[in-house]
């Protein structure tokens, strides 16, 4: 156990090592966070740093499969490292261990900078429930970045389907706004957007709105879990596997 | 495909051939990246279809276009490959300097890739492959796009590694690197092993010492000649008959036959 964790990281280290030559992607990050945050609440005082909460750090995980684990493993393919990885005795578990240890620190800088802020305003709780409920969105996530990954030919084009992917993910559907203001019709059809039932379930959770029942969410959130994971049983391969 | 060779403990052997001639495809096969559609491969005494985990904790691969991140320095491309492989830190710190002191990197050891030359980075691929524990090594063109010092610290490291006890099999199209290198070469042509054997020896089993290469517009006599592109190369027994068959223009000169006209013997049909 701990021999494959000592592995995972050494996986981790190598996918990761652009996040230490370049940490202007974990600034960029952390500010964009403390902006949405910024503005969120000019606009809606507290309730607004709720939904900055809930809705970055849902967000935060659906992008941290997708755009993060997909695309360090699409890199991989791209450099032909994944070659060196498949090769060796290190195994898929400990690759895809190390692929999303190596991506914690994204999720780590908008949590810490998120748990800050709740702390300050008394709401430190809303953080705990967004991260425990990003926690239900991240196998998911993960599991549409890996195939991604491997699914499409040419990966060097990958974060040109998972950018976006990950963008309008989060910015059309309500994450971060009330879903009360769509048209009711909407409503519903608008919670089929895993961020969107992942945002909604933590603000359920955190007693910030009660439009739906917290179960449905949940189901909604397993089934995509569910369809993703036969999806990627298919199309991820660890070569002759 | 149909390939057919027997790799020795300590030996490094060489697939030699053309391009498209099946020399990756061959290395794919064996390192489990590929399933071969008919036949089977053996690593270490284990099949790469059916044992395919086995055989994948005695190998490493270095693939013919693998680049190693821009991102990485070389010693933590080494280092840390090494710890995913298994290798404790203080070992693989310990390992990771000795391939890089070995490939010349050690200067170079904190410089990111983007920073590095061709050739270091390709030597920083070397040096993670020839680092591991693995008792069969293989490694896919290592010296394409190398300059000649870099070929030579590839080759003295690669025969290094196998003098320490491991196997390897190693591409190229490169008749002088094979020569140079190889205990044993197999000579790769559309998809099949025409030949193999020690390169002094497949040399020595030609059966003419000497050639003269000319222009295919000149004239020569010879028992056994070949065409390549613009250019014929006709093959003696001896020196005197090669000198005497020189054309008159004085454009050609006699060389001893080498690994080149091994090649060219049983892939050209260079036959009497």
């Amino acid at each position: 156990m701990i021999s494959s964790i000592l592995r995972s990281f050494g996986v981790a280290r190598l996918l990761s090592a652009y996040l230490l030559r370049q940490p202007g992607w974990l600034i960029q990050d952390a500010m964009f966070a403390v902006a949405i945050l910024i503005i969120l609440y000019s606009w809606a005082g507290r309730e607004g740093i709720a939904y900055a909460i809930t809705g970055y750090i849902s967000s935060g995980a659906f992008s941290f499969g997708i755009n993060g684990v997909g695309q360090v493993v699409g890199w991989s393919r791209v450099m032909r490292t994944l070659d060196l990885y498949i090769a060796s005795p290190i195994t898929p578990r400990i690759f895809l261990l190390g692929a999303i240890i190596g991506e914690i620190p994204y999720f780590l800088t908008v949590s810490i900078v998120y748990a800050l802020v709740g702390a300050l305003i008394g709401q430190l709780w809303i953080v705990f429930f967004a991260i425990a409920v990003a926690f239900l969105i991240s196998p998911l996530s993960i599991l549409l970045g890996l195939s991604a990954a491997f699914y499409i030919k040419r990966p060097a084009n990958l974060s040109a389907i998972t950018n976006p992917i990950a963008f309008l993910g989060t910015m059309l559907p309500p994450v971060f706004y009330p879903v009360t203001t769509l048209p009711e019709f909407l409503r519903l059809p608008a919670m089929i957007i895993p961020t969107a039932s992942g945002a909604e379930l933590t603000r359920t959770l955190a007693g910030v709105s009660s439009e739906f029942d917290p179960l449905l969410l949940l189901s909604i959130l397993l089934l995509w879990t569910l369809v993703a994971f036969l999806f990627a049983n298919k199309v991820v391969k660890w070569s002759l596997d | 495909m149909d390939v057919s060779f027997k790799a020795e403990e300590r030996e490094l052997v060489v697939l030699l051939g053309p391009n498209g001639s099946g020399k990756s495809t061959t290395i794919h096969i064996l390192s489990t990246l590929i399933k071969p559609t008919k036949g089977r491969g053996e690593v270490a005494g284990y099949d790469v279809v059916k044992d395919a985990e086995m055989v994948r904790k005695r190998i490493a691969l270095m693939p013919q276009e693998g680049r190693p991140d821009p991102n990485w320095t070389p010693l933590e491309a080494v280092q840390w490959y090494l710890v995913a492989r298994g290798m404790s830190l203080s070992s693989a710190r310990q390992e990771a300097r000795r391939w890089l002191e070995e490939l010349d990197l050690w200067e170079v050891r904190n410089t990111p890739g983007w920073e590095l030359s061709g050739g270091q980075r390709r030597r920083t691929l070397t040096a993670m492959i020839l680092a591991t524990e693995a008792q069969v090594i293989f490694l896919d063109e290592p010296t394409e796009a190398v300059d000649v010092e870099g070929k030579y610290k590839i080759w003295g490291a690669v025969r290094r590694a196998v003098k320490g006890g491991r196997s390897a099999i190693y591409t190229t199209h490169n008749m002088r690197e094979a020569e140079q290198i190889a205990d044993m070469v197999v000579i790769l042509s559309e998809g099949r092993s025409v030949v193999s054997g020690p390169p002094s020896e497949l040399v020595r089993a030609l059966p003419f010492k000497y050639r003269v290469v000319v222009e295919s517009t000149s004239p020569i006599e010879a028992k056994f000649k070949v065409k390549v592109g613009e250019t014929v190369i006709a093959y003696f027994e001896s020196f005197s008959e090669a000198r005497s068959a020189l054309p008159s223009d004085g454009r050609a000169t006699v060389e001893q036959v080498s690994l080149e006209d091994v090649y060219l013997y049983y892939t050209k049909g260079a036959k009497p």
